[in-house]
């Protein structure tokens, strides 16, 4: 339990974030960034990773 | 196989086994690296395939055969039909894939839509160094939507440093043509990104505005492949120094900071995501298992090629596709490795505070000879630095837009 702990203190917590102030971000990296998390939440396919070596 | 040394083989069948009984399973594959051709028409002084350790091209034949290309589609198929695959991403490389001509990536592409789910969403990518980009040949590529990206390393002066001919001429007034066209009208649907390879001598700037006047819509930096036995450039073993670190801040500072973002930029996009909680889809960061397989020009089966920079053999599994399926390589040592997350990483790493966000750095960044694969990364005081930045950074930005809120 305290190792889930400080994996959580180093990881960004954004329960107090007010989502209604994100369109200020307009589209900039943070933005598209809170949007991603906010859509993969639960997503099994976001659990696999792809070759380096192609984008 | 190993390097000079005999490395410890780590998972043994008994970990394996020690694992499946503690509820771990392996994720199918779901990204098919095809080498349609093993030969390339550039020498790029870095290169993994040609120019490190391994030396296994020399062994293969010089493009993939209507025959292999057949049962690399029957295989790769087959595990889609197996696993109920949402997703599967093919990916043409070499050597360079152009090489393989027009038709045989349209005949790869056309049997590929037809023998895979029809619920399986396709996506097919040629990585290329780019200097054979013509309209017929995107006409044809375009035919089958397949995408196409780009190599380029930076500044014409930076990129001609290393990414030559092989009579020294440098590639990049090709690879610039090139991209204009794939940048025109019809085509510009077509184009997936660019990667870079870092070299510390060109100026991170620079290099990252060089490569953003192609518009690309996404972009990655790739850290140099070498390892403790082979260390990369400018990389040596003073834990102080973060050379690395260094360049990619300088560039992501510049990134972060656009009010509108300019491209994706893949690295630090996933840094972000792990920060705020999610799963990587990058091999390169985090712990989310690996899903790739690599289907060389004669049908064997092999893990993610880049190992080549390790030692002569790294990659190989003894797997070929006319005896054995893609499922026969989730039991390969090498593969449950890069699938099992935490377990499989060094014991430092395994004790690190960043660990679910580095995950232990890229897999052949942790090649040592005598050891093997468990150790940190060689970029180890790199990663460290860059995602400690880029945590300050976005953590700063989120307190801002939560006290704005009280």
């Amino acid at each position: 339990m305290d190792e889930d702990r400080e994996i959580e203190s180093n990881l960004i917590d954004l329960s107090d974030i007010d989502l209604e102030l994100l369109p200020l971000l307009q589209d900039s990296v943070l933005a598209r960034s809170i949007r991603r998390i906010l859509q993969s939440a639960g997503s099994l396919d976001d659990a696999a990773s792809t070759f380096q070596q192609s984008i | 196989m190993s390097g000079t040394l005999i490395d410890p083989v780590w998972p043994t069948s008994d970990d394996i086994a020690a694992l499946q009984a503690g509820g771990w399973r392996p994720t199918p594959i779901r990204q098919f690296v095809l080498k349609v051709h093993s030969r390339c028409n550039l020498a790029c002084d870095y290169c993994y395939v040609y120019r490190m350790a391994d030396q296994t091209w020399r062994e293969r034949p010089l493009a993939m055969s209507r025959d292999i290309l057949a049962l690399a589609v029957t295989r790769i198929a087959e595990h889609a039909w197996r696993h109920d695959l949402p997703r599967v991403g093919v990916v043409f490389h070499g050597g360079e894939p152009l090489l393989a001509g027009p038709a045989f990536l349209a005949d790869a592409a056309r049997a590929l839509r037809r023998s895979l789910p029809p619920t399986t969403t396709t996506t097919l990518t040629v990585q290329s160094n780019g200097v054979l980009l013509s309209v017929p040949l995107l006409d044809v590529l375009g035919e089958h939507d397949i995408s196409v990206a780009v190599s380029v390393d930076g500044t014409a002066a930076g990129h001609d440093r290393h990414r030559r001919y092989p009579n020294g001429r440098g590639s990049y007034a090709d690879i610039a043509r090139g991209l204009d066209l794939l940048n025109s009208g019809p085509y510009r649907r077509l184009f997936s990104g660019l990667l870079c390879t870092v070299d510390l001598t060109q100026d991170p700037v620079d290099c990252y505005r060089a490569l953003l006047g192609f518009a690309p819509p996404r972009m990655d930096f790739l850290l140099p492949l070498g390892n403790w036995t082979t260390p990369p450039p400018g990389r040596t073993a003073d834990p102080a120094t973060t050379p690395y670190a260094d360049w990619l801040t300088a560039v992501f500072d510049r990134w972060y900071s656009a009010p509108v973002q300019e491209t994706e930029l893949r690295l630090f996009r996933e840094i972000i995501h792990l920060l705020l909680g999610g799963s990587s889809q990058l091999e390169s960061i985090g712990l989310a298992p690996s899903t790739v397989a690599v289907i060389e020009a004669d049908g064997s089966l092999e893990e993610t090629d880049t190992l080549k920079s390790a030692y002569h053999g790294a990659a190989t599994t003894g797997l070929h596709l006319a005896e054995h399926s893609i499922d026969d390589m989730l039991g390969h040592p090498s593969v449950v490795a890069r699938q099992v997350g935490l377990v499989a990483l060094a014991e430092k790493c395994q004790l690190c505070p960043v660990r679910t966000v580095c995950g232990g750095g890229y897999y052949p960044h942790r090649y040592r000879s005598g050891s093997g694969f468990r150790n940190p990364s060689v970029y180890c005081p790199d990663l460290l630095a860059l995602i400690g930045h880029v945590r300050a950074r976005v953590s700063r930005d989120i307190g801002l837009l939560a006290r704005a809120t009280r």
